[in-house]
């Protein structure tokens, strides 16, 4: 590979002044102790096509708890099966903590269903939430929150119309995030539902139970990286 | 009965929400057997019992009611929550006097789900509980969900 400045590839994905390697070249918010390589990740910038996603916290008001913990675990996780899977990448362009209070003292969303994809009447709960991150330079947005009105729900991947986005649930097993993610980036339905994709296919990312995943990592079949391949958010450098 | 035992079981084991929307057909058999899981008769793991409740809901199973505000005593702050929404959905007397009750319940949130059920199930009791709750609430989010609430079940 020839020269290439860390500055030249962060411009490639749309970052000016001040770099920092880990945050705009690397899309790294959070913690996961791992090696990460700056010729590997330059040959996905310059070769490979990605998809933008912001990270959003919600915390009850006032409270002085940063981002989620496990926050890079998931993203890791997800950037690993896609690429595997899909030759595609996720870079992350940002992670905030909102603690406005705006899901209450224990950040429990208030959500009736969870279709996939656009949610038909989002509560003002759902609306307030897919409101936050937008300014982030992301049109996919992923939240982490302690849960929905059911609490043996660990995500949900419905947004109102026209703000892409999905959540997942503070302790939920790291397959979640990389399963709600693969749901809003190019539509696809859990194994089940999916006449493509065998009803028993529980090495599958798109298994409705993330957690009881066999096989790890996860696979993805062709016809779901097609998707993926062609989802409208996945871009070049 | 659209589903074997197996089936339903496996189903209500899902942590995505998504997997829910696939039951849009239940027949009693179904009700039944989903009952059993919240009267702990089938057993299934503690997240499955409440995806089975919020089936319940959604199906609208009025004969859910009394299970569910039996075992409102031994739910947690979270499942209390799911509770609420679920008896507010069923609307029977007995379903929304309970969530009635729980606009005082110790937990904050808990009220502000409770004020939430009581909106979608309006009527009578549900107007003079949230009045309540609209003056006397102590927690200002608590209140002013009763507040919104309130006005939004007026321009109905």
């Amino acid at each position: 590979m020839a020269a290439v400045s860390v500055r030249v590839m962060a411009g490639k994905l749309g970052r000016t002044g001040p770099i920092s390697v880990r945050r705009d070249v690397f899309g790294v918010y959070g913690t996961n102790a791992r090696i990460r390589s700056l010729k590997a990740q330059f040959n996905l910038i310059e070769n490979v096509p990605f998809v933008r996603v912001a990270l959003v916290t919600i915390r009850p008001q006032n409270s002085l708890d940063g981002q989620y913990v496990n926050l890079q675990r998931d993203v890791d996780n997800a950037n690993d099966i896609w690429q595997a899977e899909s030759n595609v990448w996720l870079y992350c362009t940002g992670s905030v903590v909102d603690n406005s209070g705006i899901l209450g003292m224990n950040a429990v969303l208030d959500q009736p269903s969870c279709p996939l994809g656009v949610q038909g009447s989002p509560t003002a709960e759902e609306t307030n939430l897919f409101n936050l991150g937008r300014n982030l330079g992301a049109d996919l947005v992923g939240y982490f929150i302690a849960g929905s009105t059911n609490p043996g729900l660990g995500g949900c991947s419905a947004y109102p119309a026209g703000q892409r986005g999905f959540w997942v649930g503070f302790n939920a097993d790291q397959n979640m995030f990389a399963h709600e993610i693969t749901h809003v980036v190019g539509l696809n339905a859990h194994t089940g539902e999916d006449p493509d994709i065998a009803d028993n296919d529980q090495d599958n990312l798109m298994w409705p139970t993330p957690g009881a995943i066999t096989n790890q990592p996860a696979d993805l079949e062709n016809v779901q990286t097609n998707r993926i391949r062609n989802d409208p958010g996945i871009e070049t450098a | 009965m659209p589903y074997t035992p197996e089936e339903l079981k496996r189903l209500v084991d899902a942590t995505c929400g998504n997997e829910l929307e696939r039951f849009a057909v239940l027949d009693e058999e179904d009700l039944r057997y989903l009952r059993r899981m919240v009267e702990g008769t089938v057993v299934v793991s503690r997240g499955a019992q409440q995806n089975a409740l919020t089936l319940l809901g959604r199906a609208g199973d009025r004969e859910a009611d009394s299970l569910i505000i039996n075992r409102l005593a031994d739910y947690d702050e979270r499942e209390r929550i799911n509770a609420a929404d679920v008896l507010g959905r069923l609307a029977t007397r007995d379903s929304i006097a309970a969530v009635a009750d729980m606009i005082n319940d110790p937990s904050p949130d808990v009220r502000r789900f409770a004020i939430s059920a009581l909106g979608r199930a309006g009527g009578d009791l549900a107007r003079e509980r949230l009045t309540q709750a609209a003056t006397e609430e102590s927690v200002s989010f608590v209140r002013r969900k009763a507040e919104q609430v309130l006005q939004e079940l007026g321009e109905r």
